[in-house]
């Protein structure tokens, strides 16, 4: 249990937290993960897919978090997300950071599903199929869902102002 | 470059494979520096930078040890309540039963007819009401046969024409 935690706590963590939005509720959703596996006991290792139980799981606590906390989740959007960044000159560094809170206020203004469908699949490379067993729903919903997110994401980005991070 | 735009087309429609987006990706970060297409570039690199985001809390280690046995006391208080109401039911039950039978054997006594032909007399007349309705439903039963049957012939006669 500790093994599979340890493997794949990047991932849930990077899930909660672009769907809550702060670092708090995101550590909350890992203590409360843990608790869920350690509490299923022999039952966790009966599952078929531990990471999807577990991506699921994730989701529906960062879901009751939203519902119950809408006016946390912007807070601190800038210091929450604290990526170490590479050997830059300061005044790149700052158009970089500066890119990154663009879209990061791009990407978690956009609905919780396709929020989901966007991290699962740019950032964790999911494949369709995964997905859809994660959100519990069918795999052309899947296909829609990131359809849809992605033209609005080519809409919102076309007008910004951004410069490259590479 | 037609190839990438092709690729582009694909991925805006969410039509492309995880392959095929591996390789716009790669495009972007090792040709396309500094000459951004609509922004893609920014994006694809915004992604590349968010896998690096770690988790640095530390997780439980080991079974939570306190959260258990809360539920353990739980699940044993709820237990307990459980067979006191069920104790509460059979105790109140029981005394209502009790002074029930009490109760009624009590008018039985009061209501004992002494005189065997009194007695006698007032047992004939219950059998002769009883007799009497006995009668009435028997021909009122007799009476809805009758009925019945009588639907029965106006049904087969409309079949047959």
């Amino acid at each position: 249990m500790e093994d599979f935690l340890l493997a794949y706590k990047d991932k849930f963590y990077r899930f909660a937290l672009r769907l809550t939005g702060n670092e708090y509720d995101a550590e909350d959703i890992m203590q409360e993960l843990a608790i869920k596996i350690w509490k299923k006991g022999e039952d966790f290792h009966k599952l078929d897919n531990k990471e999807a139980w577990c991506m699921s799981v994730t989701r529906n606590m960062a879901i009751d978090k939203l519902r119950h906390n809408k006016v946390r989740r912007h807070e601190n959007i800038e210091t929450v997300f604290n990526v170490s960044s590479d050997s830059k000159s300061p005044e790149k560094q700052l158009e970089s950071s500066d890119t990154m809170g663009k879209l990061r206020e791009i990407i978690n203004s956009l609905p919780e599903n396709y929020k989901t469908v966007i991290q699962l699949r740019e950032i964790e490379e999911m494949s369709y199929k995964e997905i859809a067993k994660i959100m519990n729903v069918e795999l052309d919903k899947v296909k829609i869902y990131i359809f849809r997110a992605r033209k609005m994401l080519q809409k919102m980005i076309l007008n910004a102002n951004l410069k490259t991070l590479y | 470059m037609n190839d990438l735009n092709k690729l582009l087309e694909k991925y805006w429609n969410g039509e492309t494979s995880l392959e095929e987006e591996k390789i716009i990706k790669k495009h972007f970060k090792e040709e396309s520096a500094g000459k951004d297409i609509d922004n893609l570039g920014a994006l694809f690199a915004f992604f590349e930078k968010e896998k690096n985001i770690k988790y640095n809390g530390d997780l439980l280690k080991s079974k939570p040890v306190v959260k258990e046995s809360k539920v353990i006391k739980m699940a044993f208080i709820r237990k307990i309540a459980v067979a006191a109401s069920i104790l509460l039911v059979l105790s109140v039950g029981t005394y209502v039963g009790n002074s029930y039978l009490t109760k009624n054997n009590t008018s039985y006594a009061k209501n004992e007819i002494k005189d065997p032909e009194k007695a006698r007399k007032i047992a004939e007349d219950a059998l002769a009401i009883l007799a009497s309705n006995y009668v009435k439903g028997e021909e009122s039963m007799t009476k809805s046969i009758e009925s019945f049957e009588k639907i029965n012939i106006i049904n087969s006669l409309i079949k047959s024409n």
